[in-house]
C-alpha cells in the first residue's frame, strides 16, 4: 500500500513537470519555426483599436458557433465555465475564501462543487457520446476518446472525493505539495478514491502537452492570426 | 507507409513548414464545427471530405517524423499505406477543396484548412502530381508572354477592328478607344481574356473620362490554382513589370476574385516588395465614379430582382464587400441580399481550380447545393457576381438545377443601366433588356 501511495506522489510530480515543461517545450517548438509573412486572416479585418477585443472575444466566447450549432456551443461554454470554477475551487484549497469562516466555506462548496462537478460531467458525457455518432465518429481518433474518458474519471472521482473525505486533509495536501512525506500521509488517511483522483489527473496532465489540449495555450495565438 | 517514403515526403515538406502550419495541425480538436460550414459536406454529407479529413493524412505523415509516440505506433501498423495511395489521397484532399476558407470563419480556433491544403498542393507540385488541366493552362499563360509580340499584334487587331467599333456604336462617342500600352496613363486595367471583360469596362471608363490603358495580360492565374507559387509569381509578375514600364498610378483588376487577391495581398508578400503603384479592384474605381457622379444611368432599365453572390476570393479573402453592393443598390430597383452573406456567404463550389478539372463536373453539381438553396431563397431572377469562375459555376448550377435565373457580371448590369437596350442590341442580341 505504501508503494501505491509513493507511486501516486511520483506520478503527481512527473505530471506537473510534464504539464508545465511540456507546454513550455511546445511553445518553444512553435517559436522555433518562422511565421509566414502572409496575413492569413479573413476579411473584414477589425480596426486596430478593437482588434485585441475581437481576439479575446473569439478565444473566450467563439460566438460564431451559435450560428452553426448552438447546442454544441452551449455545452462547450458550460464545459469551460465548469472547468474554470473547479480550477478556482482547487485554488481556494490554498487560499482561504476572504471574509468567510472555513466551516462556512466548506458547507457552501459542498453543494456548489457537487452542482458544478455534475454539470461538468454531463458536458463531458455529451462530448463523448457525440464522438460515437456519425459523422463525428469518423473524425475522431484514439486521443479524443482517451482524453474524455480520463477527464470523466477525474471529475467523478473528484465529486466522490469531495463527499467522502475531509476537506482539511485536502488543504494539507495542497499546502504541502513539495513535501512527499506529508502527501503520502494524507493519501493514507484519505479515502482510496482520492488516490484514484490524483492518479487520473496526473495521467491527464502528462498527456496534455502531447495532445490537442495544447489548444489551451494555442487558441489565443491562432485567433490572433485570424484577425490579422 | 514505409519509413523511406515517409522520410521522402517529410524532406519535401520541411521547407514549407511554418508556424501557422504547426499551430493548425497541433490545435485542431476535431470538434467538427467546420463540417457544417463547408459547402462540400453540407451539400453532400460525404464524411470523407469534412475539412479536418483534408489535413488528417498530412498530420499523420508529419507526426510520424516528429512525434516519437506516433512513429512507434506507425511501426506497429500491419497495413501501412502504399506510397502511391498516400499521394492519391493527398491529391484528392487538396484538389477538391475550393480554398474558400468558410471553415475558418466558424472554427473556434480560426484554423485555416486551405493553408494546409495549399501546402499539400505545393508538395504535390514538387512530386509533379497536379491536375493536368491546371498544369497546361499555367504553361499556356507563361508561353503567351514568351510570344508576346504575336499575341499583342493579334489582340490589338481584334480590338481595333471589332471591339472599338462596337464601343463607339454603343456609347455614341466616335473618339472612344480601348487604349493599349499607353505610357503615363493613370490606371492599367487588367482584364480577363473574354470580350465582356474588355468591352464593358471600356464603356464605363470612357463615360467616366478615365485615363486608362488595357493590360496585355489577363488577371487569371492558373499557377495559383495549381498551388504552384513560383509559377503564380511569374504569371503575376508580368502585370507588375508592365505597370512599372508604363508608369501607371494604379493597377485596377477586373472582376476576378483570385486575380485581385494575388495582386493586392499575396504578390507583395511572395516577392517581399512594396509595389510602386496602388492595386485596386474595379469596384473601388467604379464605386468612386458613382460617388463622384461621373456616370449616368437609368435604374428603370433593370426590372428583374437581383441578388449578389460574394465570391470567396474577392470577399472573405480579398476584402471587397460593400463596393459592388453600393453599385448594385444604385442601379437596380429590386436588390435582395442572400442569407448569409459577406464573409459568411456560401462558396459556389467552382473555385480552387475545380472548374477546370473535367473529372469534377458531377462533384461541382453536388457540392453546389447549398448555393442553389441560397439563390432560391432570395427569389431573385438575376444573380450578379464579379468572379468569372463563380459565373461559370452558377451558370452550370442554373442548368443542372433548372433555377431559371440569369447570371451576370456587375459590369454587365452597370452597362445595361447606363445604356438603352437598343444601343446594346448588337452586343446582346439574345436578350437586349433585363
Amino acid at each position: 500500500m505504501l508503494i501505491y501511495y509513493l507511486l501516486s506522489v511520483v506520478l503527481l510530480y512527473l505530471s506537473l513537470v510534464c504539464l508545465f515543461g511540456g507546454f513550455t517545450w511546445r511553445l518553444y517548438l512553435w517559436n522555433q519555426t518562422g511565421l509566414s509573412a502572409m496575413r492569413l486572416g479573413y476579411f473584414p479585418k477589425p480596426r486596430k483599436q478593437i482588434r485585441p477585443i475581437r481576439i479575446f472575444a473569439d478565444t473566450v466566447f467563439f460566438t460564431q458557433l451559435t450560428k452553426i450549432n448552438p447546442v454544441f456551443w452551449f455545452m462547450v461554454i458550460l464545459f469551460h465555465i465548469s472547468l474554470l470554477l473547479v480550477f478556482t475551487g482547487h485554488l481556494l484549497l490554498l487560499i482561504p475564501f476572504p471574509g468567510m469562516l472555513e466551516s462556512e466555506f466548506n458547507n457552501h462548496t459542498n453543494l456548489f462543487g457537487l452542482v458544478v462537478g455534475t454539470i461538468w460531467a454531463i458536458t463531458v458525457v455529451y462530448m463523448l457520446l457525440r464522438r460515437f455518432t456519425q459523422p463525428i465518429k469518423q473524425l475522431s481518433e484514439f486521443g479524443d476518446y482517451f482524453i474524455l474518458c480520463i477527464l470523466l474519471g477525474v471529475i467523478i472521482s473528484g465529486i466522490s472525493v469531495r463527499w467522502c473525505g475531509n476537506l482539511t486533509y485536502y488543504r494539507i495536501f495542497a499546502h504541502n505539495i513539495t513535501h512527499p512525506h506529508a502527501l503520502i500521509t494524507v493519501l493514507a488517511s484519505s479515502p482510496r478514491i482520492f488516490s484514484v483522483h490524483i492518479i487520473l489527473a496526473s495521467v491527464l496532465f502528462i498527456y496534455c502537452p502531447f495532445s490537442k489540449l495544447v489548444h489551451v495555450i494555442g487558441t489565443f495565438l491562432t485567433n490572433t492570426i485570424r484577425r490579422k | 507507409m514505409n519509413q523511406a517514403a515517409s522520410k521522402r515526403i517529410s524532406d519535401l515538406l520541411q521547407p514549407k513548414i511554418n508556424r501557422q502550419f504547426l499551430y493548425y495541425l497541433d490545435i485542431c480538436t476535431r470538434c467538427g464545427i467546420c463540417k457544417d460550414a463547408c459547402h462540400v459536406y453540407a451539400s453532400t454529407k460525404d464524411a470523407s471530405l469534412m475539412p479536418p479529413q483534408r489535413i488528417r493524412l498530412l498530420r499523420k505523415l508529419y507526426q510520424q517524423q516528429t512525434n516519437p509516440l506516433t512513429r512507434l505506433l506507425s511501426l506497429q501498423d500491419k497495413n501501412p499505406l502504399d506510397e502511391e495511395a498516400v499521394y492519391d489521397e493527398l491529391y484528392r484532399m487538396a484538389y477538391t477543396c475550393t480554398g474558400c476558407r468558410r471553415c475558418m470563419v466558424y472554427c473556434p480556433f480560426g484554423i485555416d484548412i486551405s493553408w494546409i491544403t495549399g501546402i499539400e498542393k505545393a508538395l504535390l507540385v514538387a512530386l509533379k502530381k497536379i491536375p493536368s488541366e491546371l498544369d497546361m493552362l499555367a504553361n499556356v499563360a507563361l508561353e503567351k508572354s514568351q510570344g508576346l509580340k504575336g499575341y499583342h499584334d493579334s489582340a490589338a487587331k481584334q480590338i481595333t477592328t471589332s471591339l472599338e467599333p462596337q464601343l463607339r456604336r454603343i456609347c455614341g462617342q466616335q473618339d472612344a478607344t480601348i487604349p493599349i500600352g499607353v505610357a503615363g496613363a493613370r490606371i492599367l486595367y487588367v482584364s480577363l481574356a473574354g470580350i465582356d471583360s474588355i468591352l464593358l469596362p471600356a464603356l464605363i471608363f470612357n463615360q467616366a473620362g478615365e485615363s486608362w490603358t488595357l493590360s496585355q495580360y489577363e488577371a487569371y492565374n492558373y499557377g495559383f490554382m495549381a498551388g504552384d507559387t513560383p509559377r503564380a509569381i511569374k504569371i503575376a509578375d508580368r502585370i507588375v513589370q508592365e505597370a512599372k514600364d508604363l508608369g501607371v498610378e494604379e493597377v485596377v483588376i477586373t472582376e476576378c476574385g483570385h486575380g485581385f487577391r494575388i495582386m493586392k495581398h499575396l504578390f507583395p508578400v511572395w516577392t517581399n516588395q512594396k509595389l510602386p503603384f496602388k492595386v485596386k479592384s474595379v469596384f473601388n474605381t467604379w464605386n468612386d465614379y458613382i460617388l463622384d457622379h461621373r456616370l449616368a444611368w437609368n435604374s428603370a432599365r433593370i426590372t428583374d430582382p437581383v441578388t449578389y453572390h460574394d465570391p470567396c476570393q474577392m470577399g472573405r479573402n480579398g476584402g471587397i464587400f460593400e463596393e459592388p453592393r453600393n453599385i448594385l443598390k444604385k442601379i437596380v430597383p429590386d436588390f435582395r441580399e442572400m442569407t448569409p452573406n459577406r464573409e459568411e456567404n456560401w462558396c459556389c463550389g467552382g473555385g480552387g481550380g475545380l472548374i477546370a478539372q473535367r473529372n469534377l463536373t458531377d462533384y461541382r453539381e453536388k457540392t453546389g447545393l447549398m448555393k442553389v438553396k441560397q439563390i432560391q431563397a432570395t427569389g431573385a431572377k438575376i444573380v450578379a457576381t464579379p468572379c468569372g469562375i463563380c459565373r461559370q459555376q452558377l451558370t452550370f448550377l442554373n442548368q443542372r438545377y433548372n433555377l431559371g435565373i440569369r447570371v451576370a457580371s456587375v459590369a454587365e448590369l452597370l452597362v445595361r443601366a447606363m445604356f438603352p437596350a437598343d444601343a446594346l442590341s448588337d452586343f446582346y442580341p439574345e436578350r437586349a433588356s433585363l
